[in-house]
């Protein structure tokens, strides 16, 4: 299937009630593309048309996704197509300014601060419909075994503390640092707002096991190849959330993504576009891969978001996540912790060891976050963390929605401070360009959740992953098949996190064979020599795109760090040039430009400009930020009308766009021990993929060759007493001894080993697991029981044994366990021991 | 003095899309003529200046838009403020960016010292 060839669908959005066309700027957003674990070629189209009496100037302001950069547009009307071309800034401008007043269709996407681009199309005509398609290059955020593939349908209102807020969800960002930036107004309901759609084919590393979407209703095809395409049921749906795949592999093993050329060993037709020395291939090699080193004492400081825009849901969760991560840690561990908006509260001014009595004073601090601390004043508060800490070693561990401007500054404060930003982004628009940053920058690794989802579970896997390095300074040699090598610096190994190696261009056509790690100096070095086993083509130019894209991304962080017109801001702009140039990419430096001169066209004609909307993120408070605008709670497309083909003179499907139902389908649990609530997957086993779908099809009244599934259930208030929540309660309570509290220390023993097992089922085999860390803690506390009682009791030291082993399932009603721990943990015991369990 | 677009840019430096955002925010009127002969005038060039001058002093558009020509009547951002009312007789307004922390400290001394005036007044205390 080409993605890239397909005419867009051309509808408009018109009133349920009268049929009469809904006013809009921009009607439609369709995305479609490829994505694989190595990164992602969009493409976008975007269709504008007026419905007043005047020419129209649209302004269609889009948050980019991670590692995101535009390559060009095509821009086609009723008898012409034409492409960009890529002009320097300021000479793009004044082209299009020309081009409007002169009386001709022109459109420029210009890149601003903080990954946002303005798409301007002037001189629209009544009637007139234009379309404009928009290349995107996009990364993806990827683990061991499974990538997340996010797209922003809308742009998160953020904090800026020069920005002005007007009650009708409109903000103003300051001109000297973002010129003539126009924001959208942000909608809290579905009045208003252009529908999107998308369709996407998708790639494993590997062999496929599942795809999912957490933010929206998607039908799922595989394909022959090992792809499957997934694309959104229904319609359309409004932009008040990112869009989220995850795939997920099912063998984890050393590949490497290469240009199809490569791959295929025939010149072919390559993108015109992309420099012969471009990289031509990305090598992949899952953490799992690498001995971990052995841990030794952490100290970690938690800066926790407290802004409005994270309440409700979020912030609850967040809190007994950094509760649970407390837990976890030994006496001999140091923590630090604030908490921010406008302002930042400091738990102490220096790292305190986890003691009891420390971790109670935390409780007690951590019981004061209520999300009603102002904006995401991030930047203070992360320099506080930094002076925490002391500059001794350390890692910082930032939750937050990032919703921030000029992030720039951000970024470039933590990475020069040389302290480790690991991230846990939460919200349905979670500025995941910005905080991937961060955390590449500064070394660390990132999670981003949306507000569907589990927080708290996927705050331990994060914060389990980061409590140690697998390994430190890292080197790698690839070898490729002309026997040439390339060496990478890769810094630092993360649990779960591979490592990404991007050809540097030298070695031609050639891909690599074997990839040798190394790391450490002296007695705590090794290596380990590691065969590709696993070659997949993917779109060429791909790899070179990436690597021109973050560059041009780092280029512009340190470009909105550095002193206004020094010599260092002269020569980062003339490297942005250059890249930018180079591959053909737009920039911060260099703009997309095209004007299209038609048939009629009158100079002096005065254009009415509309700024297309877009909607308040899901689970956001719009009240946070616009005064009097409610909570936004899943609302989804039920308030759109119809939908009419344009295309056609007579009504084409009238069908209603969406529904309101928030969980669709049967669901299968994907972690059926973990006591978490069931995610919507479509399980894609080689062997039974398409027997699963028509099994489910079949229960679920639908075609076998379409299978549809629901998003996640929201994590409402009710769930809040549900299993996951018992199970984490629970483990809060740790002593820093690593037991449970209470009884004599033969009956904590036994509790203790009760929910060491239960947590053990529940990461057992999973491929992220939360509980590692507490189970270790426990684990040392009836060590130590069971060396005090050497041979007195036998049936701890067997169950003990089972969880140090591992790979044994203990069979019994551990959901009993999961739902309520305190209720069942004697008579759990006696069936344990008397194997009636 | 007529103008056109470029040229109302040129004299106001200010952009040529900012200049329509105002004008489709009703901040300026839209431009004389109609059609191709659409033009601005010195009108237009001082309403320019008068929202810059409003903007770069903090002043929303919605306020500036709310004015009615008197660019003097507000010049200050408006600040969210939270109405508490922690004893009776006593009503507070907290600017929102205090922080939590902060805010219980505060309207917890309000608080003890508007029972302790009460108390006094009653001759329960001496």
């Amino acid at each position: 299937m080409n993605l890239f060839t397909e005419e867009p669908r051309g509808n408009v959005l018109v009133e349920a009630g009268t049929g009469s066309v809904i006013p809009l700027a921009m009607q439609n957003l369709e995305l479609a593309g490829r994505a694989t674990p190595a990164g992602a070629m969009l493409r976008v189209t975007h269709q504008f048309k007026t419905e007043g009496t005047k020419p129209m100037e649209a302004i269609y302001t889009f948050m980019l996704p991670r590692n995101g950069t535009l390559r060009r547009f095509i821009v086609k009307g009723e008898d012409f197509e034409v492409e960009s071309k890529l002009e320097p800034r300021k000479e793009a401008r004044e082209e299009y300014e020309k081009g409007v007043e002169d009386g001709h269709l022109s459109v420029l996407a210009e890149a601003n601060p903080d990954g946002m681009v303005s798409l301007a199309v002037g001189q629209v005509q009544p009637d007139e419909m234009i379309t404009v398609i928009l290349d995107i290059v996009s990364g993806v955020e990827i683990k061991d075994n499974t990538y997340r593939f996010r797209f922003p349908f809308t742009l998160a209102p953020s904090y800026h503390a020069k920005a002005t807020v007007s009650s009708g969800g409109k903000i103003e960002l300051p001109s000297d640092v973002f010129g003539d930036l126009i924001l959208p107004e942000w909608k809290s309901g579905s009045d208003g707002l252009h529908q999107v759609s998308f369709r996407m084919n998708v790639e494993a590393a590997g062999k496929m096991e599942s795809v999912s979407s957490p933010s929206h209703r998607v039908l799922v095809r595989p394909n022959g190849d090992g792809s499957a395409d997934v694309e959104l049921s229904g319609n359309g749906d409004i932009p008040n959330r990112d869009l989220v795949i995850d795939v997920q592999a099912k063998e984890v093993e050393a590949s490497v993504f290469a240009d199809a050329k490569l791959v295929s060993k025939k010149s072919g037709k390559d993108d015109p576009k992309i420099p012969k020395d471009a990289p031509r291939w990305t090598a992949f090699i899952p953490s799992s891969l690498v001995p971990k080193d052995k841990a030794g004492p952490r100290k970690v400081c938690f800066v926790l978001d407290d802004s409005g825009s994270m309440g409700g849901s979020p912030i609850t969760q967040a809190k007994l996540a950094v509760q649970a991560c407390l837990s976890a840690l030994r006496p001999t561990d140091e923590f630090g912790m604030l908490y921010f908006g406008s302002n930042f509260t400091k738990f102490d001014d220096n790292m305190a060891k986890a003691t009891d009595a420390n971790r109670k004073r935390a409780d007690k601090f951590i019981s004061h976050i209520d999300a009603n601390s102002g904006g995401t004043n991030l930047a203070p508060a992360l320099g506080a963390a930094i002076s925490i800490l002391g500059g001794s070693g350390g890692d910082i561990f930032l939750m937050t929605d990032g919703q921030v401007f000029d992030t720039g500054t951000i970024i470039e404060q933590c990475a020069s401070a040389g302290t480790r930003v690991h991230v846990l982004g939460i919200g349905s628009a979670s500025q995941d360009r910005f905080l991937s940053s961060l955390a590449r920058r500064t070394d660390g690794v990132e999670r981003m959740v949306g507000v569907d989802e589990d927080v708290t579970a996927t705050t331990l896997e994060l914060f389990n992953s980061v409590r140690q390095p697998v390994r430190t300074d890292v080197k790698a040699f690839v070898v490729t098949g002309s026997k040439m090598a390339q060496e990478h610096k890769v810094s630092t190994i993360w649990d779960g996190y591979p490592v990404l190696l991007v050809d540097d261009g030298t070695t031609g056509l050639n891909t690599p064979t074997t990839i040798t790690l190394t790391w450490g100096k002296g007695k705590k070095s090794g290596k380990i020599k590691i065969p590709v086993t696993y070659t997949q083509k993917v779109p060429n130019g791909l790899s070179g795109l990436l690597y021109a894209g973050r560059k041009v991304e780092d280029l512009e962080i340190s470009l909105d760090a550095a002193a206004d017109a020094g010599p260092a801001k002269v020569s980062l702009e003339t490297d942005l040039k250059e890249v930018s140039t180079t591959y053909g990419l737009a920039s911060r430096a260099m703009s997309l430009i095209a004007v299209v001169k038609r048939a009629g066209d009158q100079a002096g004609q005065s254009v009415q400009q509309k700024v297309v909307a877009v909607g308040i993120p899901e689970g956001m408070n719009g009240g946070s930020i616009f005064r009097g605008m409610p909570q936004m709670a899943a609302i989804r497309s039920q308030n759109l009308s119809y939908s009419v083909s344009s295309h056609n003179s007579g009504v084409c499907g009238f069908m209603p766009t969406g529904s309101s139902s928030a969980v669709y389908g049967a669901s299968m649990p994907s972690q059926p021990f973990r006591g978490i609530r069931s995610r919507s997957v479509v399980s894609c086993s080689s062997v039974n993929w398409m027997d699963q779908e028509s099994e489910r099809s079949e229960n679920e009244g639908l075609a076998a060759d379409d299978v549809e599934y629901g998003m996640l259930e929201s994590f409402g208030n009710s769930d809040k007493s549900g299993s996951v929540w018992s199970l984490f309660t629970f483990l809060v309570s740790l002593q820093s001894d690593g037991g449970l509290p209470g009884g004599t220390r033969k009956e904590r023993a036994r509790s203790t080993v009760v929910l060491a097992l239960a947590a053990y089922m529940a990461d057992k085999d999973s491929d992220t697991p939360m509980y590692t860390l507490h189970i270790e803690r426990m684990l040392e506390f009836l060590d130590h029981y069971l060396d005090l009682n050497t041979g007195k009791d036998p049936e701890m030291a067997k169950l003990v044994d089972i969880i140090k082993v591992g790979q044994v399932s203990v069979g019994g009603d551990w959901m009993q366990v999961f739902n309520d721990p305190f209720a069942v943990l004697d008579s759990v015991w006696d069936e344990l021991t008397t194997g009636q369990f | 003095m007529k103008y056109t677009m470029s040229e109302l840019a040129n004299k106001s430096e200010v952009s040529a899309r900012t200049i329509r955002y105002w004008i489709s925010e009703q901040l300026i009127p839209s431009p004389k003529g109609s059609g191709h002969g659409a033009f601005y005038t010195d009108e237009h060039l001082e309403a320019i200046c008068r929202v810059k001058k409003m903007k770069d002093e903090g002043v929303t558009l919605a306020a500036i838009k709310n004015m009615d020509g008197c660019p003097d009547a507000q010049t200050f951002p408006t600040k969210r403020l939270s109405h508490v009312s922690p004893f009776p007789g006593v009503d507070l307004l907290i600017d929102d960016e205090v922080s939590p922390h902060y805010r219980r400290i505060f309207i917890q001394a309000v608080t003890n010292a508007a029972r302790s005036l009460q108390t006094d007044k009653q001759g329960v205390k001496k």
